[in-house]
Protein backbone atom coordinates (compact mmCIF):
# COMPACT_ATOMS: atom_id res chain seq x y z
CA UNK A 1 0.00 0.00 0.00
CA UNK A 2 1.40 3.40 -0.91
CA UNK A 3 1.53 6.13 1.74
CA UNK A 4 -1.08 8.83 1.27
CA UNK A 5 0.32 11.65 3.37
CA UNK A 6 2.64 13.64 1.17
CA UNK A 7 3.85 16.22 3.65
CA UNK A 8 6.17 15.78 6.62
CA UNK A 9 4.43 15.90 10.01
CA UNK A 10 6.57 18.62 11.45
CA UNK A 11 4.27 20.54 13.74
CA UNK A 12 3.49 20.35 17.44
CA UNK A 13 0.11 19.09 18.54
CA UNK A 14 -1.94 21.52 20.59
CA UNK A 15 -1.52 19.53 23.82
CA UNK A 16 2.27 19.82 23.50
CA UNK A 17 2.00 23.58 22.97
CA UNK A 18 -0.36 23.94 25.94
CA UNK A 19 1.97 22.09 28.33
CA UNK A 20 4.89 24.27 27.33
CA UNK A 21 2.70 27.37 27.56
CA UNK A 22 1.53 26.63 31.11
CA UNK A 23 5.13 26.25 32.24
CA UNK A 24 6.30 29.42 30.48
CA UNK A 25 3.38 31.48 31.87
CA UNK A 26 4.25 30.38 35.41
CA UNK A 27 7.95 31.03 34.84
CA UNK A 28 7.44 34.55 33.48
CA UNK A 29 4.77 35.60 35.96
CA UNK A 30 6.67 34.40 39.04
CA UNK A 31 9.69 36.44 37.94
CA UNK A 32 7.43 39.45 37.43
CA UNK A 33 5.80 38.91 40.81
CA UNK A 34 9.21 39.06 42.47
CA UNK A 35 9.95 42.31 40.65
CA UNK A 36 6.58 43.73 41.72
CA UNK A 37 7.31 42.70 45.31
CA UNK A 38 10.59 44.63 45.18
CA UNK A 39 8.79 47.68 43.75
CA UNK A 40 6.16 47.42 46.47
CA UNK A 41 8.87 47.42 49.12
CA UNK A 42 8.15 43.92 50.40
CA UNK A 43 10.89 42.76 52.78
CA UNK A 44 11.31 39.35 51.11
CA UNK A 45 10.59 39.17 47.39
CA UNK A 46 11.60 35.49 47.29
CA UNK A 47 8.22 34.67 48.83
CA UNK A 48 6.91 35.07 45.26
CA UNK A 49 9.54 32.79 43.78
CA UNK A 50 8.60 29.50 42.14
CA UNK A 51 10.99 27.04 40.50
CA UNK A 52 9.12 25.72 37.48
CA UNK A 53 9.91 22.34 35.98
CA UNK A 54 8.16 20.33 33.31
CA UNK A 55 7.77 16.60 32.65
CA UNK A 56 10.46 15.50 35.09
CA UNK A 57 10.85 12.15 36.76
CA UNK A 58 12.20 13.54 40.03
CA UNK A 59 11.32 17.22 40.25
CA UNK A 60 12.16 17.51 43.94
CA UNK A 61 15.81 16.50 43.68
CA UNK A 62 16.76 20.04 44.73
CA UNK A 63 15.33 19.29 48.19
CA UNK A 64 17.78 16.49 48.72
CA UNK A 65 20.91 16.82 50.73
CA UNK A 66 21.81 17.73 54.24
CA UNK A 67 20.30 20.87 55.70
CA UNK A 68 20.71 23.76 55.30
CA UNK A 69 19.66 23.64 51.66
CA UNK A 70 20.62 26.78 49.75
CA UNK A 71 17.33 27.38 47.95
CA UNK A 72 14.16 26.25 49.71
CA UNK A 73 11.68 28.06 47.44
CA UNK A 74 8.76 25.88 46.28
CA UNK A 75 9.10 23.68 43.22
CA UNK A 76 6.28 23.62 40.68
CA UNK A 77 6.16 20.65 38.34
CA UNK A 78 3.97 20.80 35.22
CA UNK A 79 3.13 17.45 33.68
CA UNK A 80 0.57 16.23 31.19
CA UNK A 81 -1.95 13.74 32.58
CA UNK A 82 -4.41 12.78 29.86
CA UNK A 83 -6.65 14.04 27.08
CA UNK A 84 -9.71 12.80 25.28
CA UNK A 85 -11.51 13.90 22.13
CA UNK A 86 -15.16 14.88 22.27
CA UNK A 87 -17.41 13.81 19.43
CA UNK A 88 -19.54 16.92 19.80
CA UNK A 89 -17.66 19.82 18.37
CA UNK A 90 -15.27 17.66 16.36
CA UNK A 91 -15.11 16.74 12.70
CA UNK A 92 -13.65 13.61 11.21
CA UNK A 93 -11.61 15.48 8.62
CA UNK A 94 -10.57 18.79 10.16
CA UNK A 95 -10.23 19.68 13.83
CA UNK A 96 -11.10 17.69 16.94
CA UNK A 97 -12.30 19.23 20.16
CA UNK A 98 -10.22 17.80 23.00
CA UNK A 99 -10.30 18.02 26.79
CA UNK A 100 -6.90 17.64 28.43
CA UNK A 101 -5.63 17.71 32.01
CA UNK A 102 -2.34 19.02 33.30
CA UNK A 103 -1.07 18.34 36.80
CA UNK A 104 0.73 21.25 38.37
CA UNK A 105 2.31 19.73 41.48
CA UNK A 106 3.51 22.29 44.00
CA UNK A 107 6.10 21.10 46.53
CA UNK A 108 6.92 22.95 49.70
CA UNK A 109 10.02 22.24 51.78
CA UNK A 110 10.85 23.22 55.34
CA UNK A 111 12.60 21.84 58.39
CA UNK A 112 11.78 22.40 62.02
CA UNK A 113 13.67 25.12 63.80
CA UNK A 114 13.84 26.65 67.26
CA UNK A 115 11.50 29.52 68.07
CA UNK A 116 12.20 31.01 71.47
CA UNK A 117 11.14 28.53 74.12
CA UNK A 118 9.32 26.46 71.52
CA UNK A 119 9.88 25.47 67.93
CA UNK A 120 8.36 25.86 64.47
CA UNK A 121 7.28 22.48 63.12
CA UNK A 122 8.81 21.65 59.75
CA UNK A 123 5.85 19.62 58.50
CA UNK A 124 3.49 22.54 59.11
CA UNK A 125 5.90 25.01 57.50
CA UNK A 126 6.31 22.73 54.48
CA UNK A 127 2.53 22.55 54.07
CA UNK A 128 2.25 26.34 54.27
CA UNK A 129 5.00 26.67 51.66
CA UNK A 130 3.13 24.34 49.31
CA UNK A 131 -0.12 26.23 49.90
CA UNK A 132 1.58 29.52 49.12
CA UNK A 133 2.91 28.04 45.88
CA UNK A 134 -0.57 26.83 44.86
CA UNK A 135 -1.94 30.26 45.71
CA UNK A 136 0.44 31.84 43.21
CA UNK A 137 -0.18 29.15 40.58
CA UNK A 138 -3.96 29.44 40.80
CA UNK A 139 -3.97 33.23 40.75
CA UNK A 140 -1.67 33.29 37.73
CA UNK A 141 -3.41 30.65 35.61
CA UNK A 142 -6.93 31.75 36.48
CA UNK A 143 -6.22 35.43 35.83
CA UNK A 144 -8.58 36.82 33.17
CA UNK A 145 -5.55 37.64 31.00
CA UNK A 146 -4.93 33.92 30.62
CA UNK A 147 -8.46 32.81 29.86
CA UNK A 148 -7.17 31.12 26.73
CA UNK A 149 -3.60 30.68 27.99
CA UNK A 150 -2.42 33.14 25.33
CA UNK A 151 -3.38 30.55 22.69
CA UNK A 152 -6.34 32.19 20.97
CA UNK A 153 -7.74 29.93 18.28
CA UNK A 154 -6.38 26.84 20.03
CA UNK A 155 -7.62 26.99 23.63
CA UNK A 156 -11.30 27.54 24.30
CA UNK A 157 -11.47 27.33 28.09
CA UNK A 158 -9.41 26.36 31.13
CA UNK A 159 -10.70 25.48 34.59
CA UNK A 160 -9.32 23.92 37.79
CA UNK A 161 -10.69 20.38 37.63
CA UNK A 162 -9.35 16.87 37.63
CA UNK A 163 -10.13 13.89 35.41
CA UNK A 164 -12.04 10.84 36.61
CA UNK A 165 -13.75 12.76 39.40
CA UNK A 166 -10.41 13.85 40.88
CA UNK A 167 -10.22 17.12 42.76
CA UNK A 168 -8.90 20.27 41.15
CA UNK A 169 -6.69 20.85 44.19
CA UNK A 170 -5.44 18.08 46.47
CA UNK A 171 -2.75 18.00 49.15
CA UNK A 172 -0.61 14.89 49.46
CA UNK A 173 2.02 13.66 51.86
CA UNK A 174 4.80 11.65 50.23
CA UNK A 175 5.97 8.59 52.12
CA UNK A 176 9.14 6.53 51.93
CA UNK A 177 9.34 2.87 50.98
CA UNK A 178 8.47 1.89 54.57
CA UNK A 179 5.29 3.94 54.42
CA UNK A 180 6.69 6.56 56.75
CA UNK A 181 5.74 10.15 55.88
CA UNK A 182 8.50 12.33 54.56
CA UNK A 183 8.05 15.29 56.80
CA UNK A 184 10.25 17.85 55.06
CA UNK A 185 8.22 17.91 51.85
CA UNK A 186 4.49 18.37 51.29
CA UNK A 187 2.86 18.45 47.87
CA UNK A 188 -0.35 19.96 46.55
CA UNK A 189 -1.63 18.92 43.16
CA UNK A 190 -3.43 21.63 41.17
CA UNK A 191 -5.04 20.16 38.07
CA UNK A 192 -5.99 22.34 35.11
CA UNK A 193 -8.57 21.07 32.66
CA UNK A 194 -8.22 22.67 29.22
CA UNK A 195 -10.62 22.46 26.28
CA UNK A 196 -8.82 23.02 22.99
CA UNK A 197 -8.68 22.19 19.31
CA UNK A 198 -6.37 19.70 17.71
CA UNK A 199 -5.66 20.29 14.04
CA UNK A 200 -4.50 17.75 11.46
CA UNK A 201 -1.72 18.22 9.00
CA UNK A 202 -3.21 20.27 6.15
CA UNK A 203 -3.56 18.61 2.77
CA UNK A 204 -1.62 20.10 -0.11
CA UNK A 205 -4.20 22.27 -1.92
CA UNK A 206 -5.13 21.38 -5.50
CA UNK A 207 -4.63 24.35 -7.86
CA UNK A 208 -7.48 25.22 -10.17
CA UNK A 209 -6.26 25.52 -13.69
CA UNK A 210 -8.67 28.23 -14.71
CA UNK A 211 -11.72 29.83 -13.20
CA UNK A 212 -14.23 32.17 -14.84
CA UNK A 213 -16.69 34.01 -12.66
CA UNK A 214 -19.44 36.25 -14.01
CA UNK A 215 -21.56 38.30 -11.65
CA UNK A 216 -24.89 39.41 -13.15
CA UNK A 217 -27.89 41.29 -11.83
CA UNK A 218 -31.03 39.42 -10.94
CA UNK A 219 -32.49 39.81 -14.44
CA UNK A 220 -29.43 38.25 -16.00
CA UNK A 221 -29.28 41.01 -18.54
CA UNK A 222 -26.50 43.06 -17.02
CA UNK A 223 -23.03 41.81 -16.18
CA UNK A 224 -21.74 43.43 -13.02
CA UNK A 225 -18.31 41.86 -12.89
CA UNK A 226 -16.14 39.25 -14.49
CA UNK A 227 -13.31 37.46 -12.70
CA UNK A 228 -10.79 35.32 -14.48
CA UNK A 229 -8.32 33.28 -12.38
CA UNK A 230 -5.59 31.26 -13.99
CA UNK A 231 -2.97 29.04 -12.44
CA UNK A 232 0.52 30.58 -12.20
CA UNK B 1 18.39 -14.49 83.91
CA UNK B 2 14.97 -13.90 82.40
CA UNK B 3 15.19 -14.20 78.63
CA UNK B 4 13.52 -10.83 78.05
CA UNK B 5 16.06 -9.08 80.25
CA UNK B 6 18.86 -10.94 78.45
CA UNK B 7 17.64 -9.64 75.12
CA UNK B 8 17.54 -6.08 76.47
CA UNK B 9 21.10 -6.41 77.79
CA UNK B 10 22.27 -7.90 74.50
CA UNK B 11 20.80 -5.02 72.47
CA UNK B 12 22.62 -2.53 74.66
CA UNK B 13 25.87 -4.51 74.31
CA UNK B 14 25.54 -4.70 70.54
CA UNK B 15 24.91 -0.98 70.14
CA UNK B 16 27.75 -0.11 72.50
CA UNK B 17 30.09 -2.46 70.68
CA UNK B 18 31.28 -1.90 67.13
CA UNK B 19 27.83 -1.52 65.59
CA UNK B 20 26.53 1.71 67.11
CA UNK B 21 27.61 5.23 66.27
CA UNK B 22 27.81 8.26 68.55
CA UNK B 23 24.40 9.86 69.06
CA UNK B 24 23.72 12.89 71.21
CA UNK B 25 20.13 13.05 72.40
CA UNK B 26 18.38 15.82 74.32
CA UNK B 27 15.21 15.26 76.31
CA UNK B 28 13.05 18.44 76.13
CA UNK B 29 12.37 17.93 79.85
CA UNK B 30 16.15 18.28 80.43
CA UNK B 31 17.14 20.89 77.80
CA UNK B 32 20.60 21.62 79.20
CA UNK B 33 21.60 17.98 79.67
CA UNK B 34 22.18 16.18 76.37
CA UNK B 35 23.21 12.55 76.71
CA UNK B 36 25.80 10.75 74.60
CA UNK B 37 24.64 7.28 73.63
CA UNK B 38 25.32 4.73 70.93
CA UNK B 39 22.71 4.06 68.28
CA UNK B 40 22.01 2.58 64.85
CA UNK B 41 21.25 5.17 62.17
CA UNK B 42 19.81 5.11 58.70
CA UNK B 43 19.17 7.77 56.07
CA UNK B 44 17.05 6.94 53.03
CA UNK B 45 16.83 9.33 50.10
CA UNK B 46 13.85 8.02 48.13
CA UNK B 47 10.18 8.66 48.59
CA UNK B 48 7.04 7.90 46.67
CA UNK B 49 3.65 9.44 46.97
CA UNK B 50 1.22 6.59 46.63
CA UNK B 51 -1.71 8.87 46.02
CA UNK B 52 -0.30 10.49 42.93
CA UNK B 53 2.38 7.96 41.99
CA UNK B 54 4.92 10.75 41.79
CA UNK B 55 8.45 10.30 43.05
CA UNK B 56 9.40 12.85 45.67
CA UNK B 57 13.02 12.98 46.69
CA UNK B 58 13.72 13.85 50.30
CA UNK B 59 15.82 12.52 53.11
CA UNK B 60 14.26 10.34 55.78
CA UNK B 61 16.57 9.55 58.67
CA UNK B 62 16.04 7.30 61.66
CA UNK B 63 18.01 6.18 64.69
CA UNK B 64 17.52 3.17 66.97
CA UNK B 65 18.44 3.41 70.63
CA UNK B 66 18.56 1.02 73.57
CA UNK B 67 15.79 1.55 76.14
CA UNK B 68 18.22 0.34 78.81
CA UNK B 69 20.77 3.02 77.82
CA UNK B 70 18.14 5.75 77.79
CA UNK B 71 16.98 4.79 81.26
CA UNK B 72 20.55 4.61 82.54
CA UNK B 73 21.10 8.17 81.26
CA UNK B 74 18.04 9.35 83.17
CA UNK B 75 16.04 10.02 79.99
CA UNK B 76 12.51 9.16 79.06
CA UNK B 77 11.49 7.41 75.83
CA UNK B 78 11.75 9.77 72.83
CA UNK B 79 8.46 10.67 71.21
CA UNK B 80 7.31 13.14 68.60
CA UNK B 81 6.23 16.51 69.97
CA UNK B 82 3.40 18.12 68.01
CA UNK B 83 2.94 21.19 70.20
CA UNK B 84 5.10 24.09 69.08
CA UNK B 85 5.11 25.72 72.51
CA UNK B 86 7.98 23.47 73.62
CA UNK B 87 11.09 21.95 72.14
CA UNK B 88 11.06 18.52 70.49
CA UNK B 89 13.42 15.63 71.32
CA UNK B 90 16.70 16.54 69.62
CA UNK B 91 19.17 14.07 68.13
CA UNK B 92 22.58 14.81 66.65
CA UNK B 93 24.87 12.40 64.88
CA UNK B 94 27.12 12.21 61.85
CA UNK B 95 26.92 9.78 58.94
CA UNK B 96 30.40 8.60 57.84
CA UNK B 97 30.47 10.98 54.85
CA UNK B 98 28.84 13.99 56.50
CA UNK B 99 29.29 16.51 59.28
CA UNK B 100 27.17 16.23 62.42
CA UNK B 101 23.55 16.89 61.58
CA UNK B 102 20.81 18.00 63.92
CA UNK B 103 17.45 16.26 63.93
CA UNK B 104 14.21 16.25 65.84
CA UNK B 105 12.27 13.12 66.69
CA UNK B 106 9.13 13.15 64.51
CA UNK B 107 7.76 9.87 65.80
CA UNK B 108 8.97 6.75 67.58
CA UNK B 109 8.13 3.08 67.74
CA UNK B 110 9.00 1.22 70.91
CA UNK B 111 9.67 -2.52 70.96
CA UNK B 112 9.89 -3.48 74.60
CA UNK B 113 10.34 -7.13 73.71
CA UNK B 114 13.71 -6.23 72.24
CA UNK B 115 14.40 -3.22 74.45
CA UNK B 116 14.80 -0.86 71.55
CA UNK B 117 13.12 2.31 70.26
CA UNK B 118 13.23 3.37 66.62
CA UNK B 119 12.98 7.12 66.14
CA UNK B 120 11.95 8.65 62.81
CA UNK B 121 13.85 11.91 62.43
CA UNK B 122 13.30 15.20 60.71
CA UNK B 123 16.00 17.76 60.09
CA UNK B 124 16.19 20.53 62.65
CA UNK B 125 17.55 23.94 61.79
CA UNK B 126 19.38 26.53 63.82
Amino acid sequence: MAAKIEQLIDKLDSYEVIGAKIASILEEEQANQQALAVTAGKPDSTLWKLRVLRERENPTSAFQGQAPIADTSPIVHVNFESADSMLQGSTFTLSQKDKGFWHIDCYGYAISKPDGAGHKAGDKLAALEAQRAVRLVRNILMHPSYQQLDLVGVVMTRFPEGPHDEYGKRQFQPTNSDGQPVSNVIGIRFTLGVTYNEFPVENIPVNLEELFLTVQDETGSKTLAEIHITSP
Amino acid sequence: MNFRYQITDDVSSILNGTVGIDVTITDPALPGSPADLKGLSGDIGYAMDFQTGEMVLAQKAHVSLSLKDLAAAGLGVPVGVAEETGKPWLVAYAEPDQAVANYEVKSSMVDRSAGIVNCQLGEYGS
